[in-house]
């Protein structure tokens, strides 16, 4: 650790920087502060649109700053308890997800990145085969029945929790960072692997387990497409992401068929904004406590001590 | 006796690798290999009613429907398109993205934008299709309507069918780009900070230290995902392209996942889903595979 | 090694796919339920009216709409429900939230999982056809459905007989339906009219005339949006010699009737009122209602179709962005060149339901038991209208009249609980129309605009006999659920690409169209029903 803030404040005192250099640094500024703006565009969009007044989001008019202002509809969030009870549900499933996802996914990456064990490519393999070798919506689905977890917390949790692609890109990390003769010499010392993972492996590679924890998180927060499958008579394991599109989309009824004499009136515009802007800031402020992670290497004290 | 003894100690120092991986293979076969028996249904006249065991087998006649309809071959090669035009935009963005990104000193600044890169990742295609076409309509998008205030005429950006492949192109490159620099963040941190040192020594400026420190430091994480999203050209977000599909530019827009779901969804037949799934997925791993061996052959690491 | 590993992999394969047969072959079998409730000897049925010996659960579908704030399974309606009917019974009343946008798909899914509840329903007739098709219901005994419910039966049973049969079985059961005709409704904008000093348009060509005196002033265009289901728009396009036969074959909800004539018509005119300028010239983005109405309310056209109720938002967000605006009901033969109203008119039923294969006999009767309950006019009455004095009072006609702003705990759904009784009737009715009528001024529309639905009550009332029935098939029309969704994409390009084309290029591309259209499915379809009918398998309504 101390090696790292010494060679990055050495930076300064090696390299005089040129007036070539100020301006590209000014463009590198310019650029990226553009293309943030344009980035934070559509969440201001959003977010604007949750607060204005319903009549000229309707009339799509709100683009960018709002019309009009009330808070009613975040009022209505708050006060509705089934949107409260999804926001539980989210919470949970993404915590126990992403818990379970990390356990097997250091295993995982770890064990497999390990040369003495035997049928690591078999091994590999076959967990590669599954990320693109996929059976397909009704297979799942039917798998999921005869498991008997449909309608079940379970089968939010358990059926993704072990990405492929997460681990593809743990082992990856976990090869090119950690140095074979670290460990070689833990185990020559008679570490076991369990112990090496905890106490070499994981504060070595800080970095990539926070990249992927985010993944898991954001990844299980933002999914509904199994929640819309699985979750049908469960009314209450609606988690929020499921709760919004069932929200959002509602509106775009027109069923001629459907005479009668009550209106078809769907959910203000207002609200459903609200609802977006609700159900995203909880998990975009997970990420400046993982962002610190990426700021700085931890590669070189743990190598030369 | 010499073996026997190897093999103990081989033993006693591996065990826990294989204990590691008991939980992480069982939850590959219980969750996803379970799950295909039941792609029987690309064989069968399949009726939910009746099940796997109580349906009719046709052996390949789905498949000869699927290969044989008016929309597949087209949607093979919109889907191989956009898909194609992804790797080349939507790829490389992030690791230029990742690499200026380490080039900004002023920490606030960086952890600002970075945050706000993000965003666009948190909202979904319905939400992002809709905002879409508040801007980009040609009688009252906020960018025609901008355009034509600068003089230039409206652009059709969702009826043309090529403006509608650059549009859909340009929202997947600026949805994800953020996000995508993470993994190249994460990367970044692991290059060993003497190398910079030694280079700076050398006299390499900003550009050599980024050519020659950091892209060989993120190259396996580069190559890592490029293999992967390879063996993905043949899938594809139907989310992203039903938000942003539209009646008048139709030519680019039917693509596998597009026919999965209209006839899985909207059309209540599975069994033409299921096969069209399941030929998609045959091609994307036989292309995973290839570009895995390509990887291996000229020195990378690969995937397995 | 590498063959090492290569028949390693194969053996965890092997083993893998043999533990995926085994959990895929392992789905719970039948259990041997009663499946008749006659008694033994065959000559009566058993008695429930003292409630069942061990209690039933019955699982009722009801559509969730997503309404914010709005449980459909668990409110006090459901409660009620299991109070006063239920607990009388011994009967568990369960309600299962069907998705009303993803109501297909839900079933589907259900039925694979045989957890589907115990009413299997569609408000369309082909698709209720489609899950008789996946083997999804059981055949009715109706003797049993009259002696448990037997108010609801004796409403209901003309429109059993007729409609209720497939390929000689009785497979659906109904809601009864006294269309309303005069709640679709397309708003003009009045103040636009008086402002290019027109009158109401009668006809096709008046309508035309009053777009380009719009366009001429630079007020708006007229409204339009995409036609992706529900294909009703070649109405207007009929006349009177078009056969019972023609319409057999091409009238359907959901296959598009491209290739015949009052569709060419259509397109026609659409392309050539597209290629004035004056209709909506991005219409076919308008893939949802709301954005037809972000356009009408904006100010950017001046008409809007709809389905008016008096909560709805359109007058307010219109008022707000455009102070002066005045709205009037158009005249629907408007729509028509020869000024005639042609409409769809409702088969007399509403909801089409059938009894899930999985339901064993008891709560079969126990689901009679149920409709029979909700068909009692007090039950139904509450179940429409709430709790008197809360919800509501009674004026001196004996019509509810809804109390405004009303929150306490027997709130009713925002369409009024409809998606509980739709399961008896399609439409709140006193059984007498001047009543109805009445009500419906207040129900339709929000307080000031009850001039809407008079001026559409009183078009329904000059075009009344333009109403055109679909007529239904006694048998399954298989290739219908093979191409209709290939057909659906299929014309959604085609009649885009019609409308907004050069009017040079449209006879060629309409004949060209129609050509891959037929070959795409549409030919088998029109084969198909041409069988059936000649078979004698379909029922024209008067």
């Amino acid at each position: 650790m101390t090696a790292v803030k010494r060679s990055v404040k050495g930076t300064k005192k090696i390299v005089g920087r040129t007036k070539k250099d100020y301006v590209i640094t000014a463009c590198f500024y310019i650029i990226l502060a553009l293309v943030a703006a344009i980035c934070l565009f559509p969440f201001l969009h959003v977010l604007s649109k949750s607060i204005s007044d319903e009549a000229y989001v309707i009339a799509n008019k709100v683009v960018l700053f709002p019309k009009g202002f009330s808070l009613d509809a975040y009022k209505k969030v708050f006060a509705d308890s089934s949107i409260m009870r999804s926001l539980y549900v989210s919470v949970v499933v993404t915590v126990a997800f992403t818990a379970i996802g990390m356990f097997l996914t250091v295993c995982a990456s770890y064990a497999l990145t390990r040369k003495e064990l035997k049928g690591r490519r078999v091994m590999t393999f076959l967990i590669m085969v599954s990320m693109y070798f996929t059976a397909g919506t009704i297979p799942d689905y039917l798998l999921m029945n005869n498991l008997h977890m449909l309608d079940t917390w379970w089968c939010l949790i358990l059926p993704l929790c072990f990405s492929p692609y997460n681990f593809l890109i743990m082992k990856n990390n976990f090869s090119s960072t950690i140095p074979n003769s670290l460990i070689e010499a833990a185990v020559m010392d008679g570490a076991g692997h369990f112990t090496i993972l905890a106490r070499i492996v994981l504060p070595l590679t800080k970095p990539i387990i926070a990249t992927i924890t985010l993944f898991y998180a954001v990844g299980r927060w933002n999914t509904y497409s199994d929640a819309l499958y699985y979750i049908k008579q469960r009314v209450d394991l609606r988690p929020l992401q499921l709760k919004l599109y069932y929200l959002v989309v509602s509106a775009q009824e027109s069923f001629q068929a459907e005479g009668g004499v009550t209106g078809v009136l769907t959910n203000p515009e207002v609200l459903k904004a609200a609802c977006v802007i609700f159900a995203t800031i909880p998990i975009i402020i997970a990420y400046p406590f993982v962002q610190k992670y990426f700021v700085q290497g931890t590669m070189v004290g743990a190598v030369k001590e | 006796m010499n073996i026997k003894m190897k093999n103990r100690l081989y033993f006693k120092r591996t065990w826990m690798l294989y204990l590691m991986m008991v939980l992480p293979m069982l939850f590959i076969i219980v969750f996803k290999y379970c799950a295909y028996p039941g792609l029987a249904i690309a064989f069968q006249d399949y009726k939910v009613a009746r099940g796997i065991t109580g349906s009719e087998w046709v052996g390949l006649e789905i498949f000869k429907k699927i290969f044989t309809h008016r929309d597949f071959l087209p949607s093979v090669r919109n889907t191989l398109l956009l898909n194609i035009l992804d790797l080349i935009f939507s790829f490389p963005m992030p690791i230029i993205l990742a690499l200026v990104l380490n080039e900004i000193r002023c920490k606030w600044f960086k952890k600002v934008t970075q945050t706000l890169l993000y965003l666009p990742h948190f909202l979904s295609w319905v939400i992002i299709g809709g905002l879409g076409y508040q801007l980009f309509s040609m009688s009252t998008g906020v960018v025609n309507i901008l355009i034509e205030n600068a003089g230039g005429s409206p652009i059709p950006f969702l009826q043309d069918d090529v403006w509608w492949v650059i549009t859909y192109v340009l929202i997947g490159v600026w949805q994800s780009m953020g996000w995508g620099t993470i993994i190249y963040l994460a990367a970044i941190t692991g290059v060993n900070p003497e190398l910079y040192e030694a280079a700076r020594v050398d006299g390499a400026g900003r550009w050599k230290q980024c050519w020659h420190v950091t892209l060989p430091g993120i190259r396996s994480a580069i190559v890592t995902l490029l293999i992967m999203n390879l063996g993905r050209v043949m899938q594809g977000s139907f989310e992203r392209i039903f938000a942003l599909m539209n009646a008048k530019a139709t030519e680019f827009t039917t693509t596998i996942p597009v026919l999965v779901y209209r006839w899985g969804i909207e059309g209540g037949k599975f069994s033409e889903a299921t096969a069209l799934g399941l030929f998609q997925s045959v091609i994307g791993l036989i292309l995973v595979l290839a570009a895995d061996f390509v990887a291996k052959r000229m020195g990378e690491e690969g995937l397995i | 090694m590498r063959k090492k590993a290569a028949r390693s992999a194969a053996v965890v394969l092997a083993a893998a796919m043999t533990v995926g047969i085994l959990a895929g072959c392992g789905s719970k079998g039948q259990g041997n339920e009663e499946t008749s409730n006659r008694t033994e000897d065959g000559t009566g049925f058993k008695d429930y009216s003292e409630g069942f010996p061990e209690e039933v659960t019955i699982q009722i579908p009801v559509y969730d709409r997503a309404y914010e704030g709005w449980d459909p399974t668990d409110n006090y309606y459901t409660n009620w429900v299991q109070t006063e009917f239920g607990d009388k019974y011994n009967i568990n009343v369960e309600y299962v939230a069907i998705g009303r946008t993803t109501e297909v798909q839900d079933y589907m899914q259900m039925i694979a999982a045989q957890t589907a509840p115990d009413i299997i329903m569609s408000y369309d007739m082909p698709q209720a056809v489609n899950y008789y098709n996946e083997d999804a219901m059981q055949p009715l005994d109706l003797e049993e459905i009259e002696y448990y419910a037997p108010t609801y039966y004796a409403n209901m049973k003309d429109t059993v007989a007729q409609y209720g049969s497939l390929d000689g079985e009785n497979m659906f059961f109904f809601a009864e339906r006294n269309p309303v005709y005069y709640s679709e409704i397309t708003l003009i904008r009045q103040d636009w009219l008086d402002e290019v000093g027109m009158d109401m348009p009668t006809n096709e060509a008046e309508l035309e005339e009053v777009g380009r005196a719009w366009k001429e002033a630079g007020l708006g265009t007229l409204g339009n949006s995409l036609i992706t289901q529900s294909f009703t728009y070649e109405y207007p396009y009929f006349d009177d010699s078009i056969s019972e036969e023609e319409y057999g074959k091409y009238l359907d909800l959901t296959v598009a009737p491209l290739t015949w004539e009052p569709s060419e018509k259509y397109l026609k005119n659409l392309n050539e009122e597209y290629n004035e300028g004056i209709v909506d010239q991005e219409f076919y983005l308008n893939a949802q209602d709301t954005d037809w109405k972000a356009d009408f309310v904006s100010g950017r056209c001046g008409t809007y179709k709809f389905r008016i109720g008096n909560t709805t938002d359109v007058f307010d967000s219109l008022l707000a962005n455009n102070p002066d605006a005045e709205v009037s009901t158009l005249d629907p033969g408007a729509l028509s060149p020869e000024g005639k109203g042609y409409y769809y008119a409702y088969p007399p039923y509403g909801m089409v339901m059938g009894i899930s294969t999985t339901t064993p006999a008891e709560e079969r009767a126990a689901v009679w038991m149920y409709l029979e309950w909700l068909n009692q006019p007090e039950n139904l009455f509450k179940m429409q209208n709430g709790v008197e004095g809360d919800n509501y009072t009674l004026d001196e006609d004996g019509i509810a009249v809804p109390i405004a702003g009303f929150e306490g705990e027997s709130k009713l759904s925002q369409n009024n609980n409809k998606d509980y009784w739709c399961l008896v009737v399609e439409d709140v009715t006193y059984g007498d129309a001047e009543k109805d009528y009445k009500a419906n001024l207040r129900l339709l529309a929000p307080a000031g605009y009850e001039y809407l639905i008079e001026q559409a009550y009183n078009y329904y009332q000059e075009d009344a006999e333009y109403g055109i029935v679909t007529p239904v098939f006694t048998k399954v029309i298989e290739s219908i659920s093979e191409y209709s969704s290939d057909l659906n994409a299929m014309w959604q390009e085609f009649y885009v690409d019609l409308a907004t084309c050069d009017p040079s290029e449209f006879d060629a591309k309409y004949e060209e169209y129609c050509q891959e259209y037929l070959e795409g499915g549409y030919q088998d379809i029109l084969d198909e029903k041409q069988e059936a009918m000649e078979e004698g398998s379909y029922i024209i309504a008067e």
